[in-house]
């Protein structure tokens, strides 16, 4: 579905307000990622390094970091676990963070942790458009007029 | 303790020596790599010394900008880097030298530090240390 001009797949469970995804992947592990709206609003972004496997993070906790122009962001996770495997392409090719926000972009796959814990935060289905109509008007009050 | 490196140090010092704000130009830099460093969740302490601490006198740093084609002013780029978890000392040697004593300093600053603190982080071998 469409929200604000940004896509947000039905299949996949979103944080509204850190821009985050997660893919269920049928194994106890999850794919992870940021927002076609989060990466719109962050702009340009130079480098992502994703923790590395084995880490252990908490819903809400930093899974990446990603240099923007003039900018560091932390990214943080829609779920918690441990991270069994990160995207490679990344370090040389952090576009595809742009380009396929859904696919190729993605951050990190984690082990779910608590899956029904982290669930209760997340957004999934019709569930999506008004929090994240809410998400992109913030973020118009935030830069101001145009 | 940092998931981003196998190896992780237990902290970055930052010793902000010729970060002049007479030379903003080259402010922004310091408290970038600060902003990333502590992201990456590593410990930071950024030390201010010689010039660098008219930077936490209130108005300073937010009346410089590193580019005229920047919006962010250095004041920016050190909130930045405090968000991510950035710790910033002033050494009082210096706050004497720039005739800044007793002056209040932004609420960014956790306090004092100078050679003493920074050279125990530059001698911990866990611990490495920056010159900007």
């Amino acid at each position: 579905m469409n929200v604000a001009g940004f896509e947000f797949p039905e299949a996949l469970f979103f944080h509204a307000e850190h821009q985050v995804w997660a893919r269920l992947e049928g194994d106890g592990t999850a794919t992870v990622g940021i927002t076609a709206m989060g990466v719109g609003q962050a702009g340009e972004i130079y480098m992502c390094r994703p923790k590395q496997v084995g880490a252990v993070v908490g819903q809400g906790q930093g899974m990446a970091v990603v240099e923007l122009a003039k900018s560091i962001v932390s990214v943080k996770s829609p779920v918690s676990g441990t991270v069994v495997a990160v995207n490679g392409q990344l370090a040389a090719t952090p576009e595809l963070v742009h380009t396929d926000p859904y696919g190729a972009g993605w951050l990190a796959r984690l082990e779910l942790a608590d899956w029904a814990a982290d669930a209760v935060a997340l957004l999934h289905g019709d569930a999506v458009v008004a929090p994240m109509q809410h998400q992109a008007w913030l973020f118009r009050q935030a830069e101001g007029p145009a | 303790m940092s998931g981003y490196t196998a190896q992780p140090a237990d902290g970055i010092a930052l010793l902000l020596w010729a970060a002049d704000p007479a030379d903003p130009q080259r402010l922004a830099t310091p408290f970038f790599h600060a902003a990333a460093a502590a992201a990456l969740e590593l410990p930071v302490e950024v030390y201010f010394t010689a010039r660098s601490v008219h930077l936490l006198v209130p108005g300073v740093a937010a009346g410089l900008r590193a580019s005229p084609l920047f919006d962010k002013t250095i004041l920016d780029a050190m909130r930045e880097a405090h968000a991510h978890g950035a710790r910033f000392f002033v050494c009082t040697d210096a706050l004497h030298a720039q005739g800044l004593a007793g002056q209040p300093l932004i609420a960014e600053c956790s306090g004092h530090g100078g050679a003493l603190q920074f050279m125990a982080r530059a001698g911990d071998l866990r611990w490495r240390s920056l010159v900007f």
